[in-house]
């Protein structure tokens, strides 16, 4: 409450910062969706918005900065169908599939670097980007692995002309945002520079825990960009990248199950390096073509003790783990003639890892990926396009893989555009699932957790060492097959109809089917009651819905969007259990029934319904100010009836309801100043979303200066 | 503080509720009253290395000096239940779990039913240990231990007569939606022991 407080004080009389880079005159509102727009990531070539034949949303400069956004979690947050999970990390759940599926690029280039298959979004700031585009659906014959559910591209600035600019933020929890940036064109020569410095002070929502909710952290990126201009036909560019955050956990008191008191403290750090290099050469003014090196150094390590009275009871845990991505790539775009394109291309991937969770000491694992990709845009007439996609991926672990893609666009009449595609994508079984040998030390828990390469031999040394007391032979026998890569069938009809210019309403119904899903489950229990655990293909799951947004802009300063997705999701192995002749049963206040399908609630953490409510108000002195409103409805957390499925009578959240809004002014000589407020009626959910704190009040300024061209 | 605490443990042990039930006979025709009866947040924590014993007969936790006599039925420690029978007692008890029923409509143990003995014929548990073997799955994402639904146990009990349990939780107070800081170890169950030596429990 306190805290609070002191949030409104400084919202009403402090002033903080914030960035904006070029132009501080409001000329024109939000291009969000503005169907001009340029889109790179859905043919990995420039098209129109307008002209792209599957579902892309463009979040650009304007949108993240007016909505107050500083981590990619923040933006995505308050998009129709993209739904922030919480456990290990922010990630992303796209068309109901879980983080593991959607692949997420800077310029083009994956970042890397999972826990648990998720990709935590806050390791990247926003404030100096260009623009985020997401592509939903089956990626991968453009992308290969991981891009199942869809592909995020955030884009960096490409410096166009000298500025500089400075911001600072704060707000609730201490959260500090400092940014700098400079851009300097000197002739041939561009090179540009910013910095982002990060802090929160973390939050405690459960008083009785002597743990954090939150323990404080701060972070900084640092990120260059250099280009340099040999010719009108050819061009090169340098991206580098470095991130550094510093999580620390204050020494507190706890008791352990034997009722001794211990006090606990640690830290954990993270890296990440990126760099990428790219030598863009025009053959002619028809062929094109890129070679891109890229490096990517993901490092994360985790310290933490627990000290007794006793000495000898202290138990100290250390994980230590690494990843070093280097790609090799060539693309080459040809223009065969006015009416078709054609893009071919291939890579190297050289992909380590290195990590002391695959046994005591740290060892290095290895996987090289080779792929070539293909794809062929022809505009047959007027209302008819059509791209059609391959690609193919050779994984040195694995059986190589095949993605195609097939997309449409029809435009029947004018103000109306269909849009249809149906992909391929797939998902190579990670590093963790192969190779873990992992037993928990801490908390003296003590379970195992055995990658698939490892469970055979794994299991035979606990088995002679006394330590297994029952097998769960159905799933040790499914944990002994070796592991397949998980695959989906992505389908995508769209419909876009532009009413007046005032009116435009998007509509994309999709399924994915994705089968041989990699499930985790329990395949023996240790002598000490807890479990030993492996990976194996199992689950068919579907997910299916449609997302639906309307924009409407009644007058120049005005923009309102409203934002709807239906999901249902299942596991077919649970609809088959519960059609079959044992059936299954739950448990409902006690109450012991049968599971008909309209008892079975589909896959954890997901939503229903979801929806948001969007305006942004923008004038001609440079005001603006907009409120958004995101809804879901209540997810499935936990099973309570031991059927491990959910149904009538398992754990669901209350239905989730954010409030954010935000104003500030852009001045004439580069000035700007912004408050806000996101969450304002304070919604929390303490035991299942512990990532919302409450409410979270901001105010921030920022100065920038451009030199326009002469 | 130890003790204060094992004082709490027995007191939550306590019996709580007996249900009459009455029905008819086919064959004789006379009315016989079978109790439901329910047991609520048994500790079996085990701390002491013992299991904790019970009667389904006398509805009584039996000390752990009696564990080598056939006074006790069914013992719980931690996620392991025992059957007074083979490797785990001296007397003849055996045990199978029923799945997909639920606890009140099951009233007949079928003529081929096979009752499981502890240690007996490569049979490790009659009440098979492990996360979706026998009464409980594990659920390692929230760490918490759920009865399954619709899986009963049908016990022979010391004495060579049966009954039918089902537990429902594995909680202290027997909370509807355990969590993180739910103090594990405390079986709550109901069942019905079926005095006539019958397989019926109607």
């Amino acid at each position: 409450m306190f805290k609070h407080i002191i949030a409104i004080g400084l919202c009403c009389f402090t002033i903080t910062t914030f960035a904006q880079q070029n132009k501080t005159t409001a000329d024109t509102l939000q291009a969000k969706n503005n169907l001009d727009e340029v889109v790179v990531t859905a043919t990995r070539s420039e098209r129109k918005l307008s002209n792209v034949a599957v579902p892309v949303t463009i979040i650009n400069k304007k949108t993240i900065q007016q909505s107050g956004s500083l981590r990619l979690n923040d933006i995505l947050n308050e998009q129709a169908g993209l739904f922030i999970t919480n456990s290990f990390g922010s990630g992303l759940q796209m068309q109901g599939l879980s983080p593991d599926y959607t692949l997420i690029l800077i310029d083009g280039e994956p970042v890397v670097g999972r826990t648990s298959g998720v990709l935590d979004l806050s390791r990247i700031a926003v404030a100096n980007i260009k623009k985020i585009e997401i592509v939903k659906g089956p990626s991968s014959s453009l992308y290969g692995s991981d891009a199942m559910a869809g592909v995020v591209n955030i884009i960096t600035e490409n410096p166009y002309q000298t500025t500089y600019g400075a911001s600072l933020r704060y707000g609730s929890f201490g959260v500090t945002d400092i940014n700098a940036n400079a851009a300097v064109i000197k002739n041939k020569f561009n090179l540009s520079a910013q910095g982002n410095f990060y802090n929160n002070n973390g939050y405690n929502l459960n008083a009785a825990s002597p743990a954090q909710t939150l323990d404080p952290f701060y972070n900084y990126t640092l990120q260059a960009k250099a280009g340099y201009k040999f010719s009108d036909k050819t061009k090169w560019t340098v991206n580098a990248r470095y991130f550094n955050q510093l999580q620390t956990t204050n020494p507190y008191k706890d008791v352990d199950a034997s009722n001794n008191t211990f006090v606990f403290s640690g830290n954990e750090t993270t890296k990440d390096v990126n760099i990428s290099n790219t030598l863009e050469h025009k053959f002619s003014s028809a062929v094109k073509s890129y070679l891109r090196i890229y490096y990517t150094d993901y490092q994360s390590a985790t310290n933490q003790s627990y000290i007794y009275n006793t000495p000898s009871n202290n138990i100290y845990y250390n994980d230590y783990f690494e990843q070093i991505f280097t790609r090799l790539e060539n693309q080459t775009d040809i223009a065969i003639n006015s009416k078709s394109n054609l893009i071919f291309g291939g890579g190297w991937i050289f992909d380590n890892v290195k990590s002391n969770r695959y046994d005591e000491s740290i060892v290095t694992k290895k996987n090289n990926i080779g792929y070539l990709f293909s794809q062929y845009d022809w505009q047959i007439n007027n209302w008819w396009n059509v791209i059609a996609g391959v690609r193919y991926d050779y994984n040195q672990n694995y059986a190589s893989h095949v993605s195609p893609k097939l997309a449409m666009q029809f435009i029947p009449v004018k103000k109306l555009k269909i849009n249809a595609s149906i992909g391929g994508g797939f998902k190579a079984p990670d590093f963790r699932q192969l190779y873990l040998n992992f037993t928990n030390t801490s908390a003296g828990t003590g379970y195992t957790v055995l990658g698939n390469n490892e469970v055979a031999a794994g299991m035979q040394l606990l088995q002679r060492q006394g330590q297994i007391q029952s097998v769960n032979q159905v799933f040790y026998n499914a944990a002994l097959q070796p592991l397949q890569p998980e695959t989906s069938t992505g389908i995508n009809l769209g419909f876009n109809y532009t009413f007046t210019k005032k009116i435009n309403l998007n509509i994309n119904f999709f399924r994915n089917d994705v089968n041989n899903l990699i499930t985790t489950s329990p395949i023996a229990q240790k002598t000490n009651n807890s479990f030993v655990y492996s990976y194996f293909n199992l689950n068919r799951v579907y997910t299916q819905g449609f997302e639906t947004e309307i924009i409407y802009k009644p007058i120049k300063a005005i923009q309102i969007s409203v934002g709807y997705q239906l999901l249902y999701t299942a596991d077919k192995h649970d609809i088959d259990s519960i059609k079959s002749s044992a059936g299954v049963y739950g448990r409902n206040n006690g109450v012991v029934y049968r599971l008909t399908l309209k008892d079975y609630k589909g896959l954890f953490d997901r939503s229903k319904h979801s929806a948001n409510i969007k305006i942004y108000y923008e004038n001609k002195n440079g005001w603006f100010t907009n409120l958004r409103e995101i809804y879901r409805s209540g997810w499935g957390v936990q099973d309570l009836d031991g059927n491990l499925l959910l149904n009538r009578g398992d754990l669901f959240t209350k239905d989730f309801f954010q409030t954010n809004i935000s104003i500030g002014k852009f001045f004439n000589n580069g000035l700007k100043v912004q408050a806000g407020c996101d969450n304002i009626f304070n919604w929390k959910d303490i035991i299942n979303s512990p990532n919302i704190p409450g409410a979270l009040f901001y105010a921030g300024i920022s100065y920038s200066f451009t030199q326009h061209k002469k | 503080m130890i003790m204060k605490k094992r004082f709490l443990q027995l007191a939550c042990a306590a019996i709580i509720t007996s249900i009459g039930f009455i029905s008819c006979s086919k064959d004789s025709g006379t009315v016989t009253t079978i109790t439901s009866t329910s047991v609520s947040s048994l500790n079996s924590a085990g701390s002491d290395g013992h299991f904790s014993f019970y009667s389904l007969e006398t509805g009584q936790q039996i000390a752990s000096s009696d564990s080598a006599t056939a006074k006790w039925d069914i013992a719980f420690r931690s996620t392991t239940i025992l059957i007074n029978g083979g490797t785990s007692g001296p007397a003849n008890g055996g045990a199978f779990v029923q799945r997909g029923v639920t606890f009140d409509t099951y009233n007949t143990i079928s003529t081929d039913s096979t009752f499981k003995i502890d240690g007996i014929n490569g049979v490790v548990r009659a009440i098979p240990t492990g996360s979706g073997n026998g009464w409980y799955s594990y659920n390692f994402s929230t760490d918490i231990i759920s009865p399954i639904a619709g899986n009963i146990l049908i016990v022979r009990t010391a004495s060579g007569k049966y009954a039918k349990v089902e537990i429902q939780s594995y909680y202290q107070n027997a909370p509807t939606m355990p969590d993180a800081n739910s103090v594990s170890r405390y079986y709550t169950f109901r069942y019905v022991f079926q005095a006539n030596g019958t397989k019926t429990f109607n």
